[in-house]
């Protein structure tokens, strides 16, 4: 028996506009709305209303054998109630065909859990909230931020109430074929980790329309037969949702490969596809993730260096966590969403420094000019935040 | 009169120098026919101003291309291995770029100096007035059509711009120096660098110390007490190696150890603009060491005006003329003895741009008492007052007179 999980991961951040040193203390306002209302514009256009569509259509035709997970940032649902409200709607949609489970994260996408625990608390429970009062849907699984992951955020969800969590499977800590056993966290009574399957989740989501790669183009047929020969008996295909549409144009032919996928899939004797929740009611756990160090899904280090490897993203990451005290006392709660805003993982992404072929993905996903000017820019607006602080 | 820049569009001190000394030259009777790489807005009053871009154009019979869109300005400070640089990204980015600049800065100075022989030929001149190295070449075709006295006026040296002159610009201004009938510098400090380096005889050289623009400056009273949380000091200036921005952020190190209410903002950006960004990250001080980047002028008097003091630790400042302004907006100053404007401020407190301790130690001084602040603006006043584009302009005169009657007799 195998046993596919569909996960995609939704997130558009609050994007900050260049904030001019003559702001400091006279201007508070620190995100490019226009540019995050055209971005999300252009993104639901292109990918989150098309495929929505087709994902609900497909679990309609395939009476919910058909079925996925979704982990949609609070930021970006926030956005999407402000700039396109439709992309809720079609959420909702989705949710009411009985075949989609919300998973539960920080709101903000942050590094929260890294760097306090008790605003990584309350930051989660805020996007339960936020899950409760758009879908009405209480998430019992959890995808932490871009898949950060330790032993240490085993034992934090699982005083939550969690049941099951997502995890990058790191080849160096599971060995080869560790990604497609149920394993459970160190130290919980029985919190499940579902390990990704990053070389066939990263066919859909990298390699998919490359010229370049010996299996180009990729039919979902052949895609299927591979999961079908990947030793099981779980399989976690856990992508970024813009994939569809976004990352791969249209035009790649993404689409007529998500449509054909369920089928391709089904056909296959003894396969099933469930969501996270199912998975961890359906198998106990085999084995225990020993995993004292942060690991993630990104950059080939599959650590925090995405987002922590430089003494940039150390100094802004530092001095936002030293004002969560003052700034949670304030008691001020515009100030609070804005501090919230900020400890969003992006801006630190965007002052990655790597070179080679991360570089790349980094440059690519860039609103400012550059690592040092994200930097500059949110000290700049660090400095602003403070001053608001001690009025 | 040949330059490389003028307001609006200027990259530093050359072209507001450029802009004052004309205003100056032109208050005492002078007529100027300024000569320029390319410049898109209406001639002020008092100048007359031709871009080169202009004339190859109508060489090229009515051939244009909106060169804004492609860099609006090649600054006389960019380095010749950053210009190949940005050349070859410009390219590779498919920009028009190529078509318009060459491969080299230095087919650039030769490209102005040949469309300014056109400019030569076609008027009549008594005198020829040269800004730095980049338009020594201009010059020296000119004063060969024309016969008439060459002027080079010395806003920096090479050796004041890097740690490692380039031979080739050297050797440019070396030339163009031994040319000259007059050599103008801009203080008595570049006198001495230019004797230095050159081997030129003081004889032929002259000080013309730059002006300061008073208007809108409220000749100091009490300053009215600032209830603020922060003092903010500032630096003003490229990046860059000759400004010392490097010793700024020390200072700046120094002085956070014995007091944290201080932020430093660093107007300006240049080749050391990335180490030294990561260098203040590293150090866990980015709170307190801000960075605004390349500023425009009305935002700069913004950040004069808002600050609490200002440092300019510069390694080789020929000149210095924004220590001059930050003063006459009733900011106090600490400057490095290695600045022209040194030997003209005798009550600013000066350390060497090296001795980061001093430096601190002058500035936490100031910022400490306002008292001594207060009494630092009040001393200088008579010294800005004298210091005026007026006064520099008849100095020029003055010489361009000796000049002409030198060549007449």
């Amino acid at each position: 028996m195998k046993t596919v999980c569909f996960y995609f991961q939704v997130h558009q951040p609050f994007r900050m506009r260049n904030y001019h040193i003559l702001d400091i203390g006279k201007n508070h306002h620190y995100f490019d709305d226009k540019q995050n209302r055209e971005i999300i514009r252009k993104v639901a256009e292109k990918c989150y209303l098309p495929t929505n569509r087709l994902i609900a259509k497909l679990i309609r035709r395939h009476k919910r054998k058909f079925r996925v997970s979704y982990s949609v940032s609070g930021v970006a649902l926030e956005q999407m109630e402000k700039y396109a409200p439709e992309v809720i709607d079609s959420f909702r949609d989705l949710v009411s065909t009985g075949g989609v489970e919300m998973l539960g994260e920080t709101y903000y996408h942050s590094l929260s859990a890294v760097y306090s625990k008790d605003e990584f608390e309350r930051q989660v429970n805020i996007h339960r909230e936020k899950l409760n009062q758009l879908f009405g849907f209480n998430p019992t699984s959890f995808r932490n931020t871009e898949l950060i992951y330790s032993d240490h955020l085993a034992w934090l969800i699982q005083k939550m109430g969690f049941q099951v969590v997502m995890a990058e499977g790191v080849d160096w800590l599971i060995g080869e074929n560790g990604a497609g056993k149920i394993w459970r966290g160190r130290g919980t009574d029985n919190l499940k980790i579902l390990l990704r399957n990053y070389r066939l989740s990263d066919d859909i989501g990298f390699r998919f329309s490359s010229p370049d790669w010996s299996e180009h183009p990729l039919f979902a047929d052949k895609w299927a037969s591979w999961v079908n020969a990947s030793p099981g008996p779980i399989i976690n295909i856990f992508i970024d949702y813009e994939t569809f549409g976004e990352h791969q144009w249209a035009s790649t032919g993404i689409f007529e490969f998500l449509d054909f996928l369920p089928k391709a899939l089904l056909s296959i004797k003894d396969l099933e596809i469930l969501t996270p929740s199912q998975v961890a009611e359906k198998y106990p756990a085999q084995d225990e993730l020993v995993c004292p160090n942060w690991i993630s899904w990104a950059d080939t280090e599959r650590d925090l260096s995405a987002w922590l490897g430089n003494p940039m993203q150390r100094n802004a990451m530092d001095k936002l966590y030293s004002l969560e005290k003052d700034i949670l006392a304030s008691g001020d709660f515009e100030l609070i969403c804005d501090w919230r805003k900020l400890s969003t993982s992006d801006h630190y992404y965007y002052m990655s420094t790597k070179y080679a072929a991360d570089a790349e993905v980094h440059k690519y996903f860039n609103p400012h000019h550059g690592p040092h000017f994200a930097y500059i820019v949110m000290m700049r607006i660090l400095s602003d935040l403070e001053e608001r602080l001690n009025r | 009169m040949f330059g490389w820049e003028y307001p609006p569009l200027i990259s530093g001190g050359l072209g507001v120098a450029c802009y004052g000394l004309t205003k100056g030259i032109a208050r005492q009777g002078g007529k100027i026919t300024l000569v320029l790489p390319r410049y898109y807005e209406k001639s002020p009053k008092f100048v007359k101003i031709v871009s080169t871009e202009s004339i190859q154009e109508k060489l090229d019979s009515g051939k244009t291309l909106k060169k804004q869109e492609v860099m609006p300005i090649i600054s006389g400070y960019l380095r010749p291995e950053d210009y190949e640089q940005w050349y070859r990204e410009e390219t590779v980015v498919g920009s028009k770029a190529r078509l318009i600049y060459g491969p080299d800065i230095y087919g650039e100075i030769e490209r102005f100096a040949r469309l300014s022989r056109k400019v030569a030929e076609a008027g009549d001149f008594d005198i020829i007035h040269c800004h730095d190295w980049i338009t020594y070449q201009a010059g020296m075709e000119a004063k060969k059509i024309l016969g008439i006295p060459l002027v080079m006026h010395v806003h920096s040296i090479e050796a004041d711009r890097a740690p490692y002159p380039n031979p080739r610009i050297c050797e440019m201004e070396k030339s163009g120096l031994n040319a000259a009938d007059l050599i103008m510098c801009v203080s008595r400090y570049t006198l001495e660098q230019v004797k230095k380096n050159y081997q030129i005889p003081e004889s032929k050289m002259v000080v013309v110390h730059n002006g300061v623009e008073l208007a809108g400056c409220a000749k100091p009273g009490r300053r009215p007490a600032r209830k603020k949380r922060v003092r903010q000091i500032l630096y003003l200036g490229r990046l860059t190696w000759q400004k010392g921005p490097e010793y700024l952020v020390e200072i700046a190190k120094k002085m956070l150890e014995k007091r944290t209410d201080l932020r430093f903002v660093l107007a300006g950006w240049g080749d050391l603009a990335h180490p030294i960004v990561e260098r203040v990250a590293d150090w866990g001080v980015g709170d307190h060491i801000l960075f605004a980047g390349f500023l425009d002028e009305i935002d700069v008097k913004k950040l004069i005006r808002s600050s609490d003091l200002f440092l300019m630790p510069s390694v080789s400042e020929p000149f210095g003329l924004v220590a001059l302004e930050a003063l006459s907006h009733g900011v106090p100053a600490v400057i490095s003895n290695q600045s022209g404007v040194a030997e003209l401020l005798d009550y600013v407190p000066k350390a060497d741009f090296w001795d980061i301790e001093q430096f601190a130690q002058l500035a936490l001084q100031l910022l400490a008492s306002p008292k001594l602040a207060e009494k630092q603006l009040k001393n200088i006043w008579p010294t800005l007052e004298k210091l005026n584009w007026n006064d520099s302009g008849k100095i020029c005169m003055e010489n361009y007179q000796r000049l002409m009657a030198g060549t007449a007799s």
